[in-house]
């Protein structure tokens, strides 16, 4: 028993080192690294699927090429929530149209969508949507598509 | 006949040994202050970050999405207003009693204080229209700057701008008041004392006055004739809360710098200390705080004094603030009274206390005390002194490596400095102090000039010991305090750093930030968002989420 012994031998507990000055790994032990902040920049329809609160904790999606960190509102994005579909996907269409069926979404190796066939009504909900998201949501980067996947 | 005696004895030995071992492990798992987990989470980091920096670090009470500590949360009708130093003052007088302000070891009631600010307030503003600006050079240790630096604070409200300076100004200066210690200070200034309508002396016996006195000289004594004892001060604020973002100091720095501080600076950095404090050990009128100043850059930015001089003030709590020769021990100097000290770290009055030889049983108790901390569990049963009985918190004032940089907000010589090395207290030698004072310790991260009240402050129950090399290294600050967030950047000046290991230079946004004169600095790490560099400031973000200052 450690406190034995440094009563013993006149030491104390040292903690860990939670700095990483003294050149051991300052990330955490189970090497999954999930806590770690994700940089913001852009991203693909292929690097934002992963966020989509199953394969990652975080949840990410995009409206009109920004994209959000939704993480906060698990409840609606992540798993079994009334939105969950929207998330890692671009979620212009599905929001612009009040739909949350699969077909609005495409999928990370289709084209992106450019929503040019949505009609005035369609955009002005759209951009109500984006409206509330810029308000409530950070906004993480942009998204773009990916050369020789997305066009 | 032996073998049976033998056996009963290691069986008591063994059932000794296996009753202490459960004893402690009993004591270690279920009396630590605070679990492992919580120390080892104790700030909140946003979820994203730019590719130059790191994410933003907010203290665990202030999660994203919530609002910052900004003020006192005081109604008005059905909304809630931050307050300002008239709020303060007047609950302040209306709690006070048996509380007192102890200036140098001279104690004086609030009472007098008040009706002597109030009385000064008066003569300053007597026939004023425009704004007078009056300069304190005057240490608010000594009985005169304390009475003119509430006299400038409530005057704040009005037309009045207090001007905290560390000497007479040698240039100059839009000052229309200014308050000298001596008549010796007097015959230096010479003619410039014309520069200023009216010219307070306020030590009359520190020498011999002037053979003529000029016309716009009045001395302490002369000001205060007249003055009784007051023991009200009414403030109603105005329906548009305007009050609130008024300038309530200017404070000059011997640098040369200058910084605004608005009201809301001023009551956030109050609410934030009073937020600091656990539950079950919250102020209260029973707490005496200590102010000891004995380190020239505490001294020389009086105004750091009054965020935790108002916030006991405001619970029904007394003050001591005294100003201190290097000399003699911390039993010694402190009054008998005080629960919660704010001393510099680097006060040798500390280091004269705890290097003082000690009994072999007090060298045993300290041990037995320090090994309990380091596991988490607070003891005071190593007190070695009972002038230290009521004492239960020590706040350690540490200023940044390089608080003159930081206070010019100069890029240009924002370069690490790596030939001095900042000199603070490794964990165990805090322990050390834990231990033989019988006190929890926090360590404050102070930027003088610039920010009002600390930026990161250890948490009251982090008893750490980290190891030796790291302890070499960086400092650990704790948590950001809760009416400001930070995020460190990457900086040109300092490549070493890397910015994805969380480390950079320390930029914060919050309220308890002045307005410094040279803004343009602000922009090159701003993006529009309000972030505010602090340049020579280089950290680290523990995986624990303190902030860790390089060395």
């Amino acid at each position: 028993m450690s406190f034995v012994k440094n009563l013993l031998f006149g030491g104390v507990k040292t903690s860990e080192d939670p700095t990483g000055v003294t050149g051991d790994s300052d990330s955490p032990k189970d090497g999954k690294n999930t806590s770690e902040p994700i940089v913001e920049g852009t991203f693909y329809p292929r690097t934002l699927y992963k966020f989509n609160g199953h394969d990652h904790e975080k949840i990410f999606l995009a409206i009109k090429g920004k994209v959000f960190d939704c993480t906060q509102g698990r409840q609606f994005y992540g798993p079994s929530g009334p939105y969950s579909n929207f998330a890692g996907h671009d979620a212009s269409r599905g929001l612009a149209t009040n739909s949350f069926d699969l077909d609005t979404l495409r999928h990370w190796d289709q084209p992106m969508d450019d929503l040019s066939d949505l009609g005035k009504e369609d955009m002005e909900a759209l951009d109500g949507w984006l409206e509330h998201f810029e308000k409530k949501y950070p906004c993480i980067g942009k998204l773009v598509p990916e050369a020789g996947v997305n066009n | 006949m032996l073998f049976p005696s033998y056996k009963v004895l290691f069986t008591a030995i063994a059932l000794l040994l296996v009753t202490l071992f459960i004893a402690i492990k009993f004591i270690l798992e279920t009396k630590k202050d605070l679990h492992p987990i919580a120390l080892a989470e104790q700030a909140n980091v946003a979820s994203t970050r730019k590719e130059t920096e790191t994410a933003v670090y907010r203290n665990f009470t202030v999660p994203p999405g919530f609002p910052l500590t900004t003020g006192m949360g005081l109604s008005l009708g059905y909304r809630l207003r931050n307050g300002n130093f008239g709020d303060l003052w007047s609950s302040i007088m209306e709690l006070s009693g048996s509380n007192y302000i102890e200036l140098n070891g001279s104690k004086n009631s609030l009472s007098t204080l008040n009706g002597e600010a109030k009385h000064i307030l008066k003569w300053i503003q007597h026939d004023a229209i425009e704004t007078k600006r009056i300069g304190v050079c005057i240490p608010p240790t000594e009985h005169a700057g304390f009475a003119l630096a509430i006299t400038g604070l409530m005057g704040s409200l009005q037309n009045v701008v207090p001007v905290f300076m560390p000497s007479v100004p040698r240039s100059r200066q839009d000052l229309h008041i200014i308050a000298v210690d001596s008549w010796e200070t007097l015959r230096q200034m010479g003619d410039s004392c014309q520069w200023y309508e009216r010219v307070i002396v306020c030590d009359t016996k520190k020498a011999e006055p002037t053979s003529s006195k000029p016309t716009n000289v009045v001395s302490w004594e002369q000001l205060l004739d007249g003055c009784f004892d007051d023991g009200e001060f009414k403030y109603a604020p105005p329906q548009d809360n305007s009050d609130d973002m008024k300038v309530m100091a200017v404070n000059k720095s011997s640098f040369g710098s200058a910084t605004t501080f608005t009201h809301m600076a001023l009551v956030s950095s109050v609410a934030a200390f009073i937020k600091s404090f656990p539950l079950h050990h919250e102020l209260s009128s029973h707490d005496h705080i200590s102010i000891l100043l004995d380190n020239r850059s505490t001294a020389q930015d009086p105004i750091q004094i009054f965020p935790k001089l108002l916030a006991t003030l405001l619970h029904g709590g007394s003050v001591s603030i005294q100003s201190l020769p290097v000399s003699g021990t911390l039993e010694h100097c402190l009054n008998r009274n005080t629960t919660l000290l704010q001393i510099a770290e680097d006060s040798a009055l500390l280091d004269s206390q705890l290097k003082q030889r000690l009994s072999t049983l007090q060298k045993i108790k300290s041990a037995v005390a320090s090994n309990f901390l380091s596991e988490g569990v607070f003891t005071s049963s190593a007190l070695s002194s009972v002038a230290f009985k009521s004492l239960r918190c020590i706040f350690l004032y540490s200023s940044v490596k390089d608080g003159k940089t930081a206070a010019l907000m100069a890029l240009v010589a924002a370069k690490p400095v790596y030939d001095i090395t900042k000199k603070t207290r490794s964990t165990n030698h805090l322990n050390r102090m834990r231990a033989l004072l019988g006190t929890r310790v926090i360590v404050e991260l102070y930027c003088p000039f610039l920010v009002l009240g600390p930026i990161a402050a250890t948490n009251f129950f982090d008893y750490r010991v980290l190891p030796p090399q790291v302890d070499n290294k960086v400092t650990n600050y704790g948590p950001i305090c809760t009416s400001l967030e930070a995020k460190l950047v990457e900086d040109e000046s300092n490549p070493n750093l890397d910015i994805s290991k969380r480390q950079g230079l320390l930029c914060i946004r919050g309220f308890t930030i002045g307005t410094p004169m040279a803004l343009e600095l602000a922009k090159k790490f701003d993006g529009g968002e309000g972030w505010m560099p602090l340049p020579g400031v280089f950290c680290l973000w523990g995986q624990d989420g303190c902030l860790y200052e390089y060395k």
